[in-house]
């Protein structure tokens, strides 16, 4: 009973002492590669909006502007999380 | 380095969704040495395992915090006794460190001047008592403040602080959401105008009053939906953040620039993003109170857990905390009192109360030597007993570490509606993306009617533009996509079902047993021990008739046994015990024998009280010369029936025949009459000869005439080969139950796909199956196929609301009906659909709780019929 006590605490021990930097190094990396690539997406996305609705039809610029807000919105929540979790999977390999 | 993993179980707060459920996973997925994560949205639980070398509980915790949710913590206040202010100085130190050492412990402060240590921890990962332990250990003793609260009381406190969280964010959101839609409808509301003043209805006084509802009880989910991003994941508060955000963006431009040419003045959403607000969070309020409800199995359970035992120590009696009694402490129980833990009557006679751990409706009696179960309930006498098993080792512990285990794992239609809701939320930003651009370049132009209106409003889309006619139909398909109701279908009503389970004595190991259980077709049942006693006991006494004319011998059926009794009193034979407990329950005196004779393999014989008497088998009486004719045909009646024929001589002369056999259990026959109306098929294995095996079966009511068809009887067979029989049955495609005593018939419970250990009474850690059937009554596994066959149902009904909800709200939504009926769903009307989809999902999963078995329905109506004697439901454990 003793001698569990004791291996229970002296893991914990390690398990106290241990500094956890690593993973929130790697988080910032991923952060950083990701927003080079998830950026570019929804601006992409926004400027072919923008194109589409210039060269398509007769729209108002203000439908025009809020148009290419709401699409660069919407494609950012999209490529964000697809981005993150595929360079986060890159770094681990 | 060999690898150490640990496991774990994490208490979560905050999710409200099967997307929740993956976000909490993956993140802890992603940190190094964390493997086997499972994420429970009912229990709010987070089940793991870990390496302590690689990975620790901060940054498992940071890692759930960085996605938008929280590891809740407790505080502790401990009384440090033997801890003088000069000494304290030097070991508060110690004592602090000793402590936190403790995984779950997240910090420790010694009060040198109040001796007292005020611990915060991780509820559920450290006990109590290993916080004691280690200031014990430490050198001084603990003690627990009396407002210290058990992890019962915490976890409701947890469930009561979020109801009364979001009510607070609902009666303000509610409120002003109500204020904010009559001044939005201010000139629509005809005679009422005069007692509301026109200023509500100025579009700045609107905006001002919305503003408020979107940050502050709107708050939770832009700042759980941007936490949540910035790691890659998205969650339901992503949906309705952009749809808040939007409706209140497009207002404040329209409000402030109403020729901006997003539809002006006419076409503010600030009572949609009020409202919107409000309906979520009346969602989540419900769904608060609700959620918790589905879950009072365990906690019945849990407040079975007594919370103190009197204890003999130094020869007196002292009471102590029930987690601090040691094996072989002496403890004392009176009349109406919790027994404490789990262990060995040596003194006292009474009747103890299991009904809540057995589903055993009679008290059951306790004398020296018996075992008591912790939990259970002392009714008339006072005992003392020894202590057997404490702490995580009680039967009680085991019952609820199995029930937590079972609820906190997944079903494989959870795991693929986890899936679909983690994956939907990117497919309806994408939805929404398109139906943006559709509206824009294509609908507006060709359906867009100013007449329109919103479904049950009077409120025409007028004015509104292109961009704002298209932006609101993006919106609202965001929010009416939301699979809340997908992701609570599944485990609620899991979680429900083993509750339901627990309640009768049917332990499922987990939910993926549910469902196996709810498709099976064949049960196999093992014979001994099973469906019988599984020891052989006298069934007929035959006396010889009439008489031999030519002796003095005379016996009826008593006074035959009585003969045998004597003759087997000293032997060790199964036979021979049994005809000894025969005559004994029949209260017939056994006297020793003057003389005892065995002769292996075929019987003994013995003198007593003057006479000779020969017990033993055909063979026996033929070597000794007695003539056994004119009972043949009836020895070979019984022999047909599966019985073992002891034939009895007394003097030389043939006196009769005793037949001795295993017999049913009470409710045997019963059982497979009910799991035969049930539709399935009914199989019987043992290791008996065929002809033993066919009699037993027949009495039990499986036909043992075919070999296929409705019933079987597989005879013969070694108990090595029993998983071999269950894999034939499987190969014809049927999916297969095993039930058997857990012990000698581990490999066939562990082959087929579900395994059911009968009459384990309260060692339920031991036992092999994945169904642990507390109580010794078969009838048990018609329980267990009702219980799972019952959620299964209550999970596909929740599924099929929870995706009608979705499946008629997307085209809704999205605006396909607009295209020729001309109607729209608002934002806020669609907030509502599905904070309904997910209260219908939880109170359909409510209705599980009135849930009772056949077997209890049809006891219960015979009890009120009041024709029949009243009769337990079940026989007590270890009645045979």
């Amino acid at each position: 009973m003793n001698n569990c006590a004791l291996y229970l605490h002296q893991s914990e021990m390690i398990d106290y002492k241990e500094e956890p930097m690593e993973h929130e190094q790697v988080e910032k990396e991923v952060a950083q590669k990701s927003m080079l690539i998830y950026i570019p997406i929804s601006l992409g996305a926004a400027l072919l909006f923008l194109l589409a609705s210039t060269l398509t039809g007769n729209y108002p610029l203000v439908a025009r502007i809020g148009g290419t807000v709401w699409v660069a919105t919407l494609s950012l929540i999209v490529s964000m999380p697809i981005v993150i979790s595929r360079v986060k999977k890159r770094q681990r390999m | 380095m060999t690898q150490t993993l640990s496991d774990l179980t994490l208490p979560i707060s905050g999710m409200t969704c099967a997307s929740c459920v993956s976000h909490v996973e993956g993140a802890l997925k992603e940190l190094p040495g964390v493997s086997n994560v499972t994420v429970n949205l009912a229990t709010n639980k987070a089940n793991l395992s870990y390496d302590p070398q690689r990975v620790n509980l901060t940054d498992m915790r940071r890692a759930v915090e960085d996605v938008g949710y929280a590891v809740p913590t407790a505080e502790l206040t401990l009384d440090v006794r033997g801890m003088t202010l000069r000494q304290a100085q030097g070991d508060a130190g110690a004592l602090e460190g000793a402590l936190k050492e403790l995984r779950g412990v997240q910090d420790a402060v010694v009060n040198l001047g109040l001796n007292m240590a005020r611990v915060t921890y991780i509820p559920g990962v450290v006990s109590t008592s290993s916080m004691k332990r280690a200031v014990r250990e430490v050198g001084y003793e603990a003690q627990e403040r009396s407002e210290g609260v058990d992890a019962l009381d915490r976890e409701r406190q947890t469930r009561e602080e979020e109801i009364k969280r979001q009510g607070r964010n609902l009666i303000i959101a509610g409120a002003i959401g109500l204020i904010v839609m009559i001044g939005t409808f201010y000139e629509m509301l005809g005679p009422l105008k005069a007692f509301i003043p026109e200023w509500l209805s100025y579009k700045w006084v609107i905006g001002l009053l919305t503003t408020p509802v979107v940050f502050g009880p709107g708050r939770q989910f832009f700042t759980n939906s941007w936490r949540g991003l910035k790691h890659g994941v998205t969650d339901m508060n992503l949906l309705y953040a952009t749809g808040i955000g939007a409706a209140y963006g497009i207002a404040v431009i329209n409000t402030l620039f109403p020729n901006a040419g997003f539809g002006g003045e006419g076409a503010t959403f600030f009572e949609s993003a009020a409202l919107l607000t409000a309906f979520i969070i009346l969602g989540r309020w419900l769904e608060a109170l609700t959620r918790g409800r589905t879950s009072e199995a365990i906690r019945k359970l849990m407040k079975l857990q007594p919370k103190v035992a009197r204890v003999m120590r130094n020869g007196k009696e002292e009471e102590i905390p029930a987690d601090e009694v040691e094996i072989n402490d002496l403890i004392l129980v009176r009349p109406g009192e919790s027994i404490a833990v789990d262990g060995e009557v040596i003194e006292g006679y009474s009747a103890v109360d299991e009904s809540m751990l057995t589903g055993e409706s009679m008290p059951v009696e306790k004398k020296a030597g018996d075992a008591v179960i912790g939990g259970t309930i002392n009714k008339t006498g006072a005992f003392k007993f020894k202590a057997t098993r404490v702490g995580k080792e009680t039967a009680l512990a085991q019952i609820i570490k199995l029930v937590e285990d079972a609820q906190a794992s997944k079903a494989p239609i959870q795991k693929l509606a986890d899936w679909v809701a983690g994956h939907f939320i990117l497919g309806v930003h994408l939805l929404a993306v398109a139906v943006f651009l559709f509206w824009f370049f294509f609908g507006y132009q060709m359906f867009f009617d100013p007449n329109s209106s919103f479904i049950l409003s009077p409120y025409k889309l007028g004015e509104i533009g292109v961009f704002g006619f298209s932006l609101l139909l993006s919106v609202t398909v965001l929010v009416i996509s939301c699979p809340c109701a997908v992701g609570l279908a599944t485990p609620s009503a899991m979680m429900a079902g083993t509750g339901k389970g627990a309640e009768f004595g049917v332990l499922f190991k987990g939910a993926e047993v549910i469902e196996n259980t709810s498709k099976l077709q064949t049960i196999v049942f093992d014979k001994t021990g099973t469906l019988t006693k599984g020891e052989p006991s006298v069934t007929d006494v035959v006396v010889s008739d009439p008489p031999s004319e030519t002796s003095q011998l005379s016996v009826n059926s008593d006074q035959l046994l009585r003969f045998a009794a004597v003759a087997e009193k000293n032997s060790e034979h199964p036979l021979g015990e049994a005809i000894v407990r025969g005559a004994e329950d029949r209260g017939l005196q056994i006297v020793a024998p003057d003389s005892f004779n065995s002769i292996p393999g075929h019987g003994v014989e013995a003198k007593a009280e003057g006479s000779e008497i020969l017990l033993g088998n055909r063979k026996l009486m033929k070597e000794r010369g007695v003539d056994f004719s004119a009972l043949m045909s009836q020895a070979e009646t019984l022999e047909l029936d599966g019985k073992t024929v002891m034939f009895v001589a007394l003097n030389r002369q043939a006196a009769g025949l005793i037949a001795v056999a295993d017999t049913l259990k009470e409710y045997s026959a019963d059982a497979i009459r009910r799991l035969h109306k049930l539709g399935l098929e009914v199989a019987m294995i043992t290791g008996d000869n065929r002809r033993t095996a066919d009699a037993i079966a027949r009495k039990v009511g499986i036909d043992p005439s075919t070999g296929s068809g409705q019933s079987r009887v597989l005879a013969e067979v070694l108990p090595q080969d029993k998983a071999e029989e269950v894999k034939k049955l499987q190969a014809q495609g049927k999916k297969v139950a095993m039930v058997g005593d857990g012990v000698n018939d581990a490999p066939a419970l562990a082959q087929a796909e579900v395994g059911m250990a009968i009459g384990s009474g309260t060692d339920v850690a031991k036992e092999t199956g994945d169904i642990i059937l507390i109580k010794d009554d078969i009838r048990d596994v018609v329980v267990a196929l009702e219980v799972a066959k019952a959620t299964m149902r209550k999970v596909k009904q929740n599924l099929f609301w929870a995706f009608f909800y979705n499946v008629l709200g997307i085209p809704l939504g999205a605006g396909l009906f607009y295209t020729f009926a001309s109607v729209i769903i608002s934002p806020e009307l669609a907030g509502l659909m599905m904070a309904v989809s997910s209260i219908s999902v939880t109170l359909n999963t409510l209705l599980l709780k009135g849930f009772k078995p056949s077997v209890g329905r049809e006891h219960k109506s015979k009890q009120g019929s009041g024709n029949e004697q009243l009769r337990p439901v079940s026989a007590p454990i270890g009645n045979d």
